[in-house]
């Protein structure tokens, strides 16, 4: 699964971000990390392996105060198919 | 002003009264900063006395509980009481020293990375690192422990940063205290979709966690079990939402839950889920929890919903919104909600003494009827800890300061103590065993020091009685450094600190002494020496599916035959 988050710059933030996702069960692959131009945000791209629901990692990233946008660039068809299940 | 008058300013600003700590170097002009200011300061004797006692607080009043610490091992020292703060949702600041930005980084005298140190246990957590930001930072703090979710919130604040000018932020700071966000309302097509699915079940059932308090959405849940007359559930964090004793209360589910609860859960084919999170002591073996049932989960927490169990329908956003749209009376579950009280009346938990000795949850049975309906029972961990949720009546989950998600051992004494601050006047039993008494014995000094009317009621078994436990269900009675046999004589150690005890050791001064905890001068500490064997029943083994609980004689008992399908 390849992660693109984009987080405002704060002490810590690539450390939260990278920390969540292993304390969560992924394991990071490969990883990039910009600072944009201005220096107030950052946006990672991650490629990470893990046998658990994306969606449930992309909600726990979404929960950190740094972070502005989540979303997953490849596997967005696991994730669609996840949230569609069993919904009544 | 410096940093830290800056820090003491917004504290007041955000309507702190008091604050729990432990001094030390980093940390002196905040404590120099203090002499000047109405904070009420409370010295405790160890900072993860601090912490529980925040957190006792904050779980008693609701409201952001504040510690603070100084660097390296006074913030090492705090950690347990913050990582029980996060599993349980309790809104925490948390203030550290820290060694002077131009130490950081050099392995200087009590530097530890407590930014680094703290993030798998915080909602979110600063580095102050200059004086001018103080105020926004500890606002933005407390606007982020109280809203949504809460949880606890860490300060990290460098010594050259608290003794730096700060500039006269008073008058902004007062201006910018923050205030609450209130939660948005869940999906309204998703709540349509909940309403029909809970007209559609013919075996509804209502799980209910502590996350309702939270959501301050008592009034709406009670309405919706009258409404409604849905069967509920509690998990240990959830008892109290609706009285324990209601009519319609299965009792808690899970582990150490009733028969009852865990029957009704496996049967059932919906579950209303609220603000519960699934954890594993209470759904067993989770492929095999309520395994014919739909889910509806109300949570303000996105990541809580669907995490392990996927949910039907998701509803998240404002928890008193939600079960407000889903109070509809539900007539058609009759037989249903008969069955659910067969179940209960059939397998009511038995606090029957066995022998002359003292049986503890007949005691804690007695307590509970004897003290006034707003006593706040403040547990440790362990066998008493289970007791405590099983034979105590709660009318309000605010009662109840229990270790939930993070079971640490060492909580309920300074809990009981920051519960004495929360609600002076109010009666307040720490419910503690000779293991869990031990982690936090020192904080007996701070009952003295305070004059805190904290009735200390000490389970003595002699022995870590869960692992004891463990060990003889599980571990074909290989008992392994559970023995606490050398325990130090209880009540002479409560009187070395200046604290009345006595002892009770027959089951005939049960009652006697109840009557002293409940009316007797306070502090007291009565130590209960109660048989080792005894074992907290029904349990369910680690792992194992809810319906394979085991019974004093060891046996699974069936559920009554069902008809309601």
């Amino acid at each position: 699964m390849r992660l693109a988050v984009r987080v405002r710059r704060a002490e810590g933030d690539l450390e939260r971000l990278i920390g969540l996702v292993r304390r969560r069960g992924w394991h990071v692959v490969a990883l990039e990390a910009r600072t944009t131009r201005d220096g107030s945000t950052m946006t990672v791209h991650a490629t990470l392996e893990g046998d658990r629901s994306p969606e449930v990692l992309v909600r726990q990233v979404q929960r950190l105060i740094d972070v502005e946008m989540v979303h997953v660039e490849e596997g967005e068809a696991q994730v669609a198919r996840l949230a569609a299940v069993r919904e009544v | 002003m410096n940093g830290a008058g800056a820090l003491v300013r917004a504290l007041e600003a955000e309507g702190v009264d008091i604050v729990f700590g432990y001094p030390g170097g980093a940390i002196l002009p905040v404590y120099d900063a203090l002499v000047d200011s109405k904070l009420r300061h409370i010295l405790v004797r160890h900072e993860q006395g601090a912490a529980f006692a925040a957190n006792g607080w904050a779980r008693a009043t609701g409201q952001v509980g504040v510690c603070m610490a100084t660097s390296g091992p006074g913030a090492t020292n705090l950690v347990t009481g913050i990582a029980d703060a996060c599993a349980d949702s309790v809104p925490m600041v948390i203030i550290t020293g820290q060694v002077p930005t131009s130490l950081m980084g050099t392995d200087a005298f009590q530097e530890l990375d407590v930014l680094g140190m703290t993030m798998p246990m915080v909602k979110h957590g600063f580095v102050v690192r200059r004086a001018t930001e103080m105020a926004d930072v500890v606002h933005e703090a407390f606007r982020i422990a109280r809203t949504g979710r809460p949880g606890p919130v860490l300060i990290d604040i460098p010594k050259d940063v608290a003794n730096s000018p700060a500039g006269d932020r008073m008058q902004s700071s007062v201006r910018l205290a923050s205030a609450p966000e209130g939660p948005s309302p869940p999906d309204s097509e998703a709540i349509a979709r909940g309403v029909r699915a809970l007209e559609r079940a013919r075996r509804p059932l209502l799980y209910i966690g502590g996350g309702v308090r939270r959501a301050q959405a008592i009034p709406e849940i009670r309405a919706l079990v009258e409404t409604t007359r849905l069967p509920f559930v509690s998990t240990l964090m959830g008892l109290g939402t609706v009285p324990t004793d209601h009519p319609l209360s299965l009792g808690m589910l899970g582990m150490h839950g009733t028969k009852g609860a865990n029957y009704a859960v496996q049967e059932s084919d919906l579950l209303l889920c609220a603000c519960a999170r699934f954890d594993d002591r209470a759904t067993g073996k989770l492929a095999d929890f309520a395994p014919h049932a739909e889910v509806i989960h109300i949570d303000i927490d996105a990541a809580e919903v669907s995490k392990l169990r996927r949910a039907n329908v998701s509803l998240i956003g404002d928890a008193r919104v939600a079960l407000r749209e889903l109070a509809r009376p539900l007539d058609h579950i009759d037989p249903w909600r008969a069955q659910c009280l067969e179940w209960k009346r059939q397998y009511v938990l038995d606090p029957s003494p066995r022998n002359e000795k003292v049986h503890a949850p007949t005691l804690l049975r007695r307590l509970s009827d004897r003290a006034p309906r707003d006593a706040t029972f403040a547990c440790d961990v362990g066998q008493h800890q289970m007791w405590v949720a099983q034979h105590v009546r709660f009318e309000s989950p605010d009662r109840h300061l229990t270790s939930g998600g993070l079971g640490a051992m060492g909580f309920g004494v300074p809990a009981a103590i920051g519960a004495c601050f929360a609600r002076p006047g109010s009666l307040v039993i720490a419910v503690t065993g000779d293991g869990s008494i031990m982690m936090n014995l020192q904080e007996l000094s701070t009952i003295v020091r305070y004059s805190l009317p904290v009735r200390i009621v000490l389970i003595d078994n002699r022995a870590l009685g869960l692992v004891r436990q463990w060990q003889e269900l599980f571990h074909e009675e290989r008992y392994s450094e559970i023995d606490l046999s050398d325990n130090p004589d209880f009540v002479r150690v409560a009187e070395a600190f200046g604290i009345p005890a006595f002892r009770v050791d027959r089951a005939d001064q049960v009652e006697r002494a109840v009557e002293r905890i409940v009316d007797g001068p306070a502090p007291l500490l009565c130590h209960v020496v109660v048989d080792p064997t005894t074992n907290v029943w029904p349990i369910v083994k680690p792992g194992a599916a809810n319906s394979s609980m085991l019974d004093h004689d060891h046996k699974t008992p069936r559920p009554a035959a069902g008809g309601t399908r």
